[in-house]
């Protein structure tokens, strides 16, 4: 690999990977923390997670939502998927984290496996987090698309004024 | 190689003559380096050399080592590297949109932001193009997002 290749994967690196897996470990942590701050000490009946209960979040749980927040980040950085149609990305990536959340629930046990209610629980709260954040997504990428669309039409009525007052001359 | 330069004030034009006993890749490669600095591209394209406009193509891309330009609907190989081309062309408002490719911003038609940063590019000719997110920079300057 040459000096320049390396250079330019270590820009994606801290460019891309490690800012998105800071976000969402620090959405994550607020989500957690607002959750346990509203149910305090009958949140340790939920799951794992709020062992502490009103007392706060215990180091493990900071450092399960942390590696839960680098596995995430990392679908983001999948190769394969970098030139799909959006809307297959957007399926392989909502899989993949919705995969990586169940194995990690189920390796720390943030919610007891054999009970449906949990599972009802689970997916209601993961689900409508999953449609908001896709949804926010959808709408910032909507937004910026209009705001490239109005500034490159203004760019290029700029460079045929140009043109045309350096014809006159 | 001898290089002669004769200043003469009555000329008009600069003109610059190479004498050879046969072309070369590196004579080949050293007019082509000229004609950049004309705002002109030279390209063979089925053993035939063009010369165009830098501002007729659209986009530039190395595949294999070898260095290509597109217009419209043609395809030609240079002898010039990409960062040659790069530094010549900066100033025709070409930037790089990728480690093997440099886009003509006043060919494009169209920009759709990516959800992973990146920009995807529509030229006017339909091709689509994507823009790394670490050169994405480039476009927003030039547009003028801060």
């Amino acid at each position: 690999m040459t000096e320049k290749q390396n250079e330019e994967n270590n820009e994606i690196f801290v460019g891309g990977y490690i800012p998105r897996c800071l976000v969402t470990y620090g959405v994550t942590i607020l989500a957690v923390m607002i959750t346990g701050r509203l149910f305090g000490e009958e949140a340790k009946n939920f799951s794992t997670m709020y062992q502490l209960g009103s007392q706060g979040l215990a180091y493990s749980t900071l450092l399960q939502l942390f590696a839960s927040s680098a596995a995430m980040s990392l679908v983001f950085e999948l190769k394969f998927i970098k030139n799909m149609m959006f809307l297959w990305r957007a399926a392989i990536i909502i899989t993949s984290i919705t995969a990586i959340v169940i194995l990690f629930a189920w390796m720390f046990a943030w919610f007891p496996m054999n009970d449906p209610y949990a599972w009802i629980g689970f997916l209601v709260s993961y689900g409508s987090c999953a449609l908001l954040s896709t949804a926010s997504v959808l709408i910032s990428v909507k937004w910026k698309k209009k705001k490239y669309e109005k500034l490159l039409k203004a760019y290029k009525e700029d460079k045929n004024n140009e043109k045309k007052a350096g014809n006159k001359q | 190689m001898k290089i002669l330069i004769e200043v003469d004030t009555q000329v008009q034009e600069t003109q610059i003559s190479i004498l050879c006993n046969h072309m070369d890749q590196d004579i080949e490669k050293m007019i082509a380096m000229l004609r950049v600095m004309d705002l002109k591209l030279t390209g063979s394209k089925e053993n035939q050399t063009y010369i165009l406009d830098a501002g007729k193509i659209y986009y530039i891309d190395t595949v294999d080592k070898k260095t290509f330009f597109y217009t419209e609907d043609e395809v030609y190989e240079t002898p010039l590297k990409l960062y040659e081309l790069e530094e010549q062309l900066s100033c025709r408002d070409f930037f790089r949109a990728g480690k093997s490719c440099i886009i003509n911003f006043n060919q494009i038609k169209s920009l759709c932001p990516d959800i992973d940063g990146r920009i995807l590019v529509t030229m006017n000719n339909e091709e689509k193009l994507m823009v790394s997110r670490q050169y994405v920079s480039a476009i927003k300057n030039k547009l003028g997002v801060k």
